[in-house]
């Protein structure tokens, strides 16, 4: 496994903790970010994101990334993304507008951990 | 969502008069009262576009006065003089045209929209040509609706908005009295009640609002058919005096409607029809307009339709909204307890140590905990508390039983969390529900978890326990995100949640709720006749205090 580093984004706690057990267990360096700043702190360092949706409310998680996706540093705004939330991504359609589809992936809460790995897997192809 | 009933415009009304009473002479003072009044410009013409007469709305939109115009042809109004020729030609041909937009131009040359209904009717022995004319720009009217529908997008007040409606359209119609009220979809309560009477208005807030649609009694008065409904019970009446004084020695208020909206001396009523049903009825009392109502007053009352159904409209939406975080707030701890049970699967790559293996246990507790009580809450929010078990009165030990709800939150809390408790004597209470008791302060400390910092190594909640005079008073405390003056005011209502400290819990991490929480505790508290206090400061925390009668007065008296 390529030493990886991926930055896990979440208000709560509770999700963090099992995403970064399962994401260590298969040899990613994993960082935790509870807000926004902590975010564009740790991002650069980062090469994968998975962040929370309604983060900490609304659908702020998606405007996040679309701050990151006009950073000036290419793999800063290049950083493939999975969204994960209780929403579907068909109800954050509005949102989404204006990111590109392959830059990220969408799982719905709760999720298999395998199903976020085939999501990195995925999105390190499209690259 | 079909809203038939205010679908119903002016200009519609005064051209179903028109056809209606076609054979009736125009000029007759009852027709010329409507189109004097009429909010619409009219122009009557010939059949080739000479101007007969205008009514009064006309010389104040367009800027002519009436002896300006009279025998002038009508396409100097037009921007496009041959669209003139084409509509008067239009209106021969077919005898009316509908609802056309176009543009004229006012005497001092600037452009206006407009929506044009016209039609031929007989006057005497020739036919005429009646314009009627809407003028498409916003009144100040329309400027007001739409700055309460965006106030109404802010904030959800009905009660106080619907009170500024009425005000307002009591200054409109220069009366001094109005009412309005609306029951809820299934008749059986009252969803909002404004007037501009103050003492109506304080009678009205301690009234049973029960109706029983089925005792339709049909009561002819001044020749309209209405019915009248009363709480289960029907009841007679001849003239309106009787129903309103029948009401008010009642102390009930009662509603009374036609299928089309009945018009008596002094008040006015129609009803709301949603999807083909009666939804409630509007009502208004006019002291100043007498024995007739004006196309002014319908429009306004149309008005208020609206802003009725702009509420519904709402009310639906925040439906919505309610159940969407319902379902948000228990498949949230779902999904926690799911993905940190897969954590625990034997087969899983995971390698857990003993101190993960016991975090990850509490995470699945807190989300359970947490799906608990939020179905608890919505128990008692839809059944007014009657949903939960309330179990007999008996003599609560009641530092036995603020150890227990501790204990059942300490495996629960973060292991940076601290529990202080201080109680103080063994004092046994006759606790009508002990269920109950413990509710409020599971919500409260439950809140005082959820809104700590989480920034210190160690994070205390205190509890207090004591007995004061007559009175056993236990005080819940943490040093939390706190809040605001503003969020102390609405804290308490239902699907409140603190807006205002939302800097500070951006600052610490958010939490999820639902805003209802504290308003059953307030349920309760109402419910049990206990007294509640709550006293925070905006980033420095939050202390609770439930005040219970002791019962055996330790006085002695």
């Amino acid at each position: 496994m390529e030493n990886k580093t991926i930055l896990v984004a979440d208000d709560e706690y509770g999700f963090r903790f099992p995403i970064r057990k399962f994401l260590e267990s298969i040899g990613y360096n994993v960082m935790e970010a509870k807000n926004e700043q902590e975010v564009f702190q740790k991002v650069s360092e980062a090469d994968f994101l998975v962040i929370d949706v309604i983060f900490p409310e609304k659908k702020e998680g998606i405007d996040i990334v679309k701050k990151i996706r006009l950073d000036q540093n290419e793999k800063i705004k290049n950083i493939p993304v999975i969204f994960f939330s209780i929403l579907s991504d068909s109800m954050c359609i509005e949102e989404l507008h204006g990111l590109d589809k392959r830059s990220y992936s969408w799982l719905q809460k709760p999720f298999e951990f395998t199903e976020l790995n085939k999501a990195i897997l995925e999105l390190k192809r499209l690259r | 969502m079909p809203y038939k009933w205010y679908t119903n415009k002016g200009m519609n009304y005064i051209i179903h008069h028109f056809i209606k009473y076609e054979l009736l002479d125009w000029m007759e003072e009852y027709s010329q009262k409507i189109i004097d009044h009429s909010k619409e410009s009219i122009v009557v013409t010939d059949l080739k576009g000479i101007v007969i007469s205008v009514n009064p709305t006309f010389e104040q939109k367009m800027g002519y006065i009436k002896s300006e115009v009279i025998h002038k042809e009508n396409k100097i109004f037009y921007v496009d003089e041959f669209e003139a020729s084409e509509v008067t030609r239009n209106i021969n041909d077919n005898g009316k045209i509908e609802n056309r937009r176009t543009t004229v131009k006012t005497k001092d040359g600037k452009n206006r929209e407009i929506e044009l209904t016209a039609w031929i009717v007989k006057k005497g022995n020739e036919n005429v040509i009646v314009r009627v004319s809407k003028f498409l720009e916003k009144t100040q009217i329309l400027k007001s609706v739409i700055a309460i529908t965006e106030n109404i997008l802010k904030a959800y007040e009905p009660e106080d908005l619907m009170y500024n409606i009425v005000k307002e359209t009591a200054q409109l119609l220069e009366s001094q009295f109005c009412l309005l009220y609306l029951v809820s979809k299934d008749n059986s309560e009252l969803v909002l009640k404004a007037t501009n009477d103050q003492e109506y208005l304080k009678k009205a807030k301690n009234m049973t609002y029960i109706l029983d649609w089925n005792a339709k009694n049909d009561v002819e008065i001044d020749g309209i058919t209405a019915w009248v409904a009363i709480r289960k019970k029907s009841f007679e009446a001849n003239t309106w005096n009787e129903i309103i004084n029948h009401s008010s020695h009642k102390g009930k208020l009662d509603l009374i409607y036609s299928s089309s909206g009945i018009i008596f001396k002094n008040s006015y009523a129609i009803p709301l029809i949603m999807d083909d049903q009666i939804k409630g009825v509007l009502r208004i009392e006019n002291k100043i307009y007498g024995d007739t109502y004006t196309t002014v007053d319908k429009e306004i009352f149309e008005l208020m339709g609206k802003y009725v159904m702009l509420v519904l409209e709402e009310q639906e939406r925040l439906k919505k909204t309610v159940l969407y975080h319902i379902a948000h707030l228990t498949r949230s701890p779902i999904a926690l307890a799911v993905m940190n049970l897969s954590l625990l699967e034997p087969n899983n790559l995971t390698r857990l140590s003993r101190f993960e293996f016991t975090e990850s246990l509490r995470i699945i507790k807190n989300a359970l905990m947490q799906a608990n009580m939020t179905v608890t809450n919505l128990i008692l929010w839809s059944t007014d508390s009657k949903g939960v078990h309330s179990g007999s009165a008996r003599m609560v030990d009641m530092k036995e039983l603020i150890n227990k709800i501790i204990h059942s939150f300490e495996a629960y809390v973060k292991n940076n969390m601290r529990f202080k408790l201080d109680v103080k004597g063994n004092v046994s209470l006759s606790i009508p529900s002990e269920i109950k008791l413990e509710i409020i302060l599971q919500n409260v400390i439950h809140n005082a978890i959820k809104y700590s910092k989480h920034i210190n190594p160690i994070e205390y909640i205190s509890v207090e326990g004591k007995s004061e005079g007559n009175y056993y008073k236990i005080k819940v405390r943490d040093n939390g995100i706190g809040m605001s003056k503003e969020d102390l005011k609405i804290i308490f209502n239902e699907f409140a949640k603190g807006e205002s400290s939302k800097a500070i819990r951006d600052r610490y991490g958010s939490v999820m709720g639902l805003g209802i929480g504290l308003s059953s505790v307030k349920k309760i508290c109402n419910e049990m006749e206990w007294q509640y206090d709550i006293y925070s400061q905006l980033g420095k925390g939050t202390t609770f205090t439930l005040i219970l009668p002791t019962g055996d007065k330790q006085d002695g008296k």
